[in-house]
């Protein structure tokens, strides 16, 4: 329990951090370690990312995290929701043995959102209800190759 | 039909789910308050279930703060999948292995579930209430024995629901929409951006707003009439859930000034709210 409020509270100060670079006239430089490591993710979520009716976007490795969102008054909440998905996946694949997870799709009321996990990296794709999910799902997966178990 | 004959149906049910499609392991029923309803018998002989209850409340709280709260998740894993449904204020969780036939999956838990969970709110609507009317209930669990057949549960004797759905329930008929139900809600003042001047809406428990949806289906519920229950004086607003997460399950209602100043009402005043149906 612990590690899941670090991880949260962790989160929040990494796209805090985010937050604060993207405050800055130009554009921010990314961090290194995902300008190397997650560069073709990047560019895939970017692709994604113009869609329409995709709001944006949430990467997370356990170094840092980056997003790219419509809205990001509500980030946090966004940001927080991720976390909280794939805490349920792991209390899920614990109880009935899920394996590495393929993709979640989390609906709610005003919107839906798509997490994955990329090697180490974990991945929120935020949308409209009326997208399909699938297809971005499809995209998605050119980079989520899960180990199977 | 009594809780324990109701309880004892879904479990049945659960049961044929399960013959249906035999890669489905795993079926409950649930309350966002975490009371299992019902489920099937393997996961009844496991504490399975409240780990995944728990981790779906938690998640359903996250998506209310974010966007509004949850209307289902599909956890795919590369060997199995977990599915939940929410339909009228409860949820339905389904697992069944990788390779189990998406089509069926989808039927049960996008048709068969909210079919179900409607009936058992029209049968036993106690039963079904509202996360706020049993918060007290957390790690309850509704244990049940014998296996009634499924059938029964498909019976009209729905005389003790009748209070609030006087309808009898039947689920393969088109659904039958119950009275519009009146809620009382306590008067709080909604404050608006001064800017955007003052609001010509009304924001309500988004969790009653749910159960309206859940109860009318796809009907068009855009207004909702507000009764002053001390002065009797009746308006109708366009509606909002409430914004303010600590205000939700408080029975409370927000008003602007001048929509209380027209209804005749104030803050900690009690009005009763009917949704306008169309």
């Amino acid at each position: 329990m612990s590690k899941t409020k670090k991880t949260r509270e962790e989160l929040i100060n990494q796209i805090a951090t985010v937050i604060l670079e993207n405050a800055t006239p130009d554009a921010p430089p990314a961090p290194p370690e995902l300008d190397t490591k997650n560069q073709s993710l990047r560019e895939n979520l970017a692709q994604i990312r113009s869609l329409p009716g995709v709001t944006g976007y949430i990467l997370k490795d356990q170094a840092t995290a980056v997003f790219d969102m419509e809205d990001s008054a509500n980030l946090v909440d966004y940001a927080i929701l991720a976390s909280e998905t794939f805490d349920a996946y792991a209390t899920l694949t614990a109880a009935f043995e899920l394996g590495a997870m393929e993709n979640t799709l989390v609906e709610c009321k005003e919107a839906q959102m798509l997490c994955t996990t990329v090697d180490e990296a974990s991945v929120a794709v935020f949308m409209e209800k009326n997208v399909d999910s699938k297809e971005i799902a499809i995209k998605l997966q050119t980079q989520a190759k899960p180990v199977k178990n | 039909m009594t809780t324990e004959a109701c309880t004892l149906a879904l479990k049945s049910t659960l049961e044929e789910i399960k013959s249906v499609c035999p890669e489905v392991s795993n079926t409950f029923i649930f309350k966002p308050d975490q009371t299992i309803i019902a489920q099937d018998a393997t996961t009844e002989e496991t504490t399975l279930a409240q780990d995944a209850v728990k981790a779906f409340a938690a998640l359903n709280g996250k998506a209310k703060s974010a966007a509004g709260g949850l209307d289902s998740a599909t956890f795919l894993g590369v060997n199995s999948q977990v599915r939940l449904v929410r339909a009228n204020s409860m949820f339905f969780a389904i697992v069944a292995k990788r390779s189990a036939d998406e089509k069926i999956l989808t039927v049960i838990s996008r048709v068969l579930a909210p079919a179900l969970l409607k009936t058992l709110q029209a049968l036993q609507p106690e039963l079904a209430e509202s996360e706020t009317e049993s918060n007290q209930a957390e790690g309850q669990e509704i244990r049940i024995s014998g296996e009634p057949r499924t059938s029964k549960y498909s019976s009209n004797k729905a005389e003790s629901a009748a209070n609030k759905t006087p309808q009898v329930a039947q689920v393969d008929n088109e659904p039958v929409l119950p009275d519009a139900p009146v809620t009382q809600f306590m008067v709080e003042t909604l404050h608006t951006n001064r800017l955007m001047g003052a609001a010509d809406y009304v924001r309500i428990d988004s969790q009653t707003i749910e159960t309206w949806k859940d109860m009318f289906g796809n009907k068009k519920i855009d207004e909702v009439q507000v009764e002053d229950t001390r002065t009797g004086k009746q308006q109708r607003f366009k509606f909002k859930p409430l914004k303010d997460e600590k205000l939700e399950g408080k029975g409370v209602i927000q008003i602007p000034e001048k929509a209380q100043e027209s209804l005749r009402t104030k803050k900690g005043a009690l009005v009763k709210v009917k949704p306008i149906i169309e």
